[in-house]
């Protein structure tokens, strides 16, 4: 299997970061920031599997899974939390969300 | 009795009447205050006796007493010490009676005057509900100002100095009810305290310079370490000055004295015009060692007592009020001992401190009768008393003491102890012509005021207030009078001068005092600047003078103001004359230059001081933290977005920083 050139798999990385950290910053629906989120959370593990396979460790593939745990476990809160804000102000709009306003 | 008798029984009798005065059956409380003035006098007497037989040994009238003795400088004295009252390093301080000549003739006045004043304001204040407080005052006062003339050493003179200050504060707002009257007490209190602050450190200086406060060992010690003229000296002497000044209100601290004729009439007399304002001048007699030894103060003792002398003589000349006439008058008068001190002629000052308790406490108490029996004040209103037959002899006392004031000649005190103080500013080395000039013009202004207050209260027609029913005063305020009249018409017998016949036994009896600093400094003869002829000739010239001018002043006064001839309406319509008046009625503004230059300054820095500008330094700290703290809010927006954008703002940083760094 021709292997992929790390640099490749890091430029890939760094695209889905920050295209996950402008839908964080640009989105205001809340569900679609989570969403965001996990593209950057994608984009770190991706960037972890190419290191692993450049170096040939597993440390990247460990971490990985890692990730995808604390992504799953994430969602689960993130998403009840919405569920109760949604209750309570009936938008999940986050600029609506600033009652912590110094 | 012992000499400290007269101290203690006024201050015994005031205690008691503080502590149950008002409990007490009103006719209880004049005896108790009666009775200790009295015993004051009468141990003032007594201990005066031995003295008078030690000063005249020809009148035979005691054998000098064992307990007499006679000081370093020959000076005999009483001396009582009761015990230590300060021991610190290198002063000791005694609570110590002394009474000498000076005392003696102070403690006589004060007592003797205070005695009669006491009795007159049984009568005088018998309607006031409170009586106990009022005497006990008095009584107070007496016992401080007893403490003030027989002090031994300068702090127990000092105590009984705060002593009158703060008794002249309770009876002057002695009705306090009236909040002018507070504001009249706590002007003369504060006034007075800058005078007080100047002797304080005046006392502070001699202790730390000369070790001691005793007044002989001051004058000696003085004597060893100090050269003439020298700046320690000038400096104690003008301190004490300006203490004088202040108490005896002369200019520049002349203003409160007009202000404290807010007291009861009996207050005015006492403490006044009698007494307590006449402290300046003890002072001054008391110290005349520290004065001679500079002569730049001296001068100006007898410059400041000039200036007020006529000053004052001028404001009395207009003023309205019964007793603001007098108040002038008795800063005027003091002016006059004053420019006699300021020429070392000691004696005359104090020969007319005695006159001028006599018959300035004469004028006082026909002026409370006057208003006592009218209910007015305003001379305008006044008039024609003489005829009334509400004030039987009233009229006739208060013509005794404005003449004795105005100087009438042969018959009156005043006519005496002026001419005294007049004779004395032509003896070398303190001869000043210029000052005898102002004080010759100002005793023909003093005859002006004194019987044109006179005339305007007892004469001409009766004026609106003097037209209806009068009460009759008590007969008990008609016999102080006579006494004090008699003082008048007679104390002047005591000094008579060379021309009409030559008997000086209250200089005498002074003499041993002073005599020391007059040798010394070579005082009391004119023989350089005059031959015995001559000297003859114009004391004499100098006595008709003086006597034209009473009589001038008082024909002149009845000729304005009660003939009031037309040129007399003409006159004061005139705008210059008119102007000139009010300028004086206002005491040459004095209170309107002190407003201005002190008082008002003062408020606003107190005003600024009230926002605390020393404060504003730290307050621009907090003030930098509380703008930091409203920068800091605004990051604090709430909204999870722009957090966001900071965390990846940061890790960006972050990340070029060790990419480049």
């Amino acid at each position: 299997m021709a292997a992929v050139p790390t640099g490749h798999v890091l430029v890939v990385a760094v695209l889905l970061v920050c295209i996950g950290a402008f839908g964080v910053l640009l989105r205001r629906n809340l569900l679609f920031m989570l969403l965001s989120l996990e593209v950057v959370l994608n984009g770190a593990a991706l960037a972890f599997i190419g290191a692993g396979s450049r170096w040939q460790q597993p440390d990247g593939q460990a971490f990985v899974l890692l990730i995808m745990v604390m992504a799953a476990a994430e969602v689960a809160v993130g998403l009840a939390l919405f569920l109760q804000i949604h209750r309570r102000v009936s938008s999940l709009d986050a600029d609506a969300l600033d009652s912590l306003r110094g | 009795m012992p000499v400290w008798t007269m101290v203690a029984a006024p201050l015994a009798a005031g205690v008691l009447l503080g502590l149950s005065g008002a409990r007490l059956d009103k006719r209880l409380v004049a005896v108790v205050a009666c009775l200790a003035v009295l015993i004051s006098f009468a141990a003032a007497v007594g201990n005066s006796v031995p003295l008078m037989a030690a000063a005249f040994p020809g009148l035979g009238i005691a054998e000098p007493d064992a307990a007499l003795s006679r000081t370093a400088a020959g000076v005999p004295h009483l001396t009582e010490s009761l015990y230590t009252w300060v021991e610190v390093d290198g002063l000791t301080v005694d609570v110590a009676f002394k009474l000498d000549p000076l005392a003696a003739l102070m403690v006589l006045v004060v007592s003797g005057v205070g005695f009669l004043i006491h009795l007159y304001a049984a009568a005088y204040m018998a309607d006031d509900p409170d009586y106990g407080r009022f005497f006990c005052y008095m009584n107070l006062f007496v016992a401080a100002m007893l403490t003030l003339v027989l002090a031994d050493n300068l702090l127990l003179l000092y105590l009984g100095w705060e002593g009158v200050g703060v008794c002249s504060y309770l009876l002057i707002g002695f009705w306090y009810q009236d909040p002018a009257n507070g504001a009249a007490a706590r002007k003369a209190f504060i006034v007075t305290r800058v005078g007080d602050v100047a002797l304080l450190v005046a006392i502070l200086l001699l202790a730390v310079q000369l070790g001691t406060l005793q007044l002989d060992a001051l004058a000696s010690g003085a004597l060893a370490a100090w050269p003439n003229g020298g700046f320690e000296v000038t400096l104690v002497a003008l301190l004490l000055l300006a203490g004088a000044v202040g108490k005896s209100a002369q200019l520049p601290l002349q203003v409160w004295l007009p202000d404290a004729m807010a007291g009861p009439t009996p207050v005015s007399a006492l403490l006044h015009a009698a007494t307590m304002v006449t402290a300046g001048v003890y002072l001054i007699a008391r110290t005349h060692e520290l004065f001679l030894l500079a002569p730049a103060v001296l001068a100006m003792v007898a410059t400041l007592g000039g200036l007020t002398a006529f000053f004052a003589a001028c404001s009395a000349l207009v003023q309205n009020d019964i007793k603001r006439v007098l108040a002038y008058s008795t800063i005027s008068q003091i002016g006059y001992m004053f420019a006699a001190l300021g020429v070392a002629g000691f004696a005359a000052a104090l020969f007319h401190f005695m006159t001028h308790a006599f018959f300035k406490a004469l004028l006082f108490l026909s002026a409370g009768n006057v208003t006592h029996c009218v209910g007015e004040t305003d001379l305008r209103r006044l008039g024609g008393l003489r005829r009334s037959r509400a004030l039987p002899g009233t009229a006739a006392l208060a013509a005794v003491g404005a003449g004795s004031l105005a100087g009438l000649p042969l018959i009156t005190s005043g006519f005496y102890s002026k001419d005294a103080i007049l004779w004395a500013t032509l003896q070398p080395p303190f001869l000043r012509p210029g000052l005898l000039l102002l004080l010759l013009i100002t005793a023909g202004l003093t005859s002006l005021y004194a019987f044109r207050w006179y005339f305007m209260i007892f004469s001409g027609p009766a004026g609106p207030a003097t037209e209806r029913e009068l009460h009759r005063p008590r007969d008990l305020m008609l016999y102080p009078l006579i006494a004090l009249a008699a003082g008048s018409l007679l104390a002047g017998f005591l000094e008579v001068p060379a021309t009409l016949g030559g008997y000086h036994a209250l200089s005498e009896f002074l003499a041993p005092v002073f005599a020391a600093a007059e040798q010394r400094h070579g005082l009391g003869s004119n023989a350089t600047l005059f031959s015995v002829e001559q000297a003859h000739r114009a004391e004499l010239i100098l006595q008709a003078v003086s006597a034209a001018l009473a009589v001038l002043g008082m024909m002149l006064a009845y000729h304005w103001f009660i003939v009031r001839p037309p040129w007399q309406r003409w006159l004061a319509q005139t705008p210059v004359v008119a102007s000139v008046a009010e300028i004086m009625r206002i005491g040459w503004g004095a209170d309107a230059m002190y407003s201005t230059f002190v008082a008002q300054p003062y408020r606003a820095l107190a005003r600024r001081l009230r926002h605390e500008p020393i404060d504003d330094g730290i307050g621009a700290l907090t003030g930098a933290v509380r703008l930091s703290h409203y920068l800091l809010v605004l990051t604090q927006s709430g909204r999870v977005r722009t957090y966001a954008a900071g965390m990846v703002l940061g890790a960006l940083v972050l990340l070029l920083s060790w990419l480049w760094g």
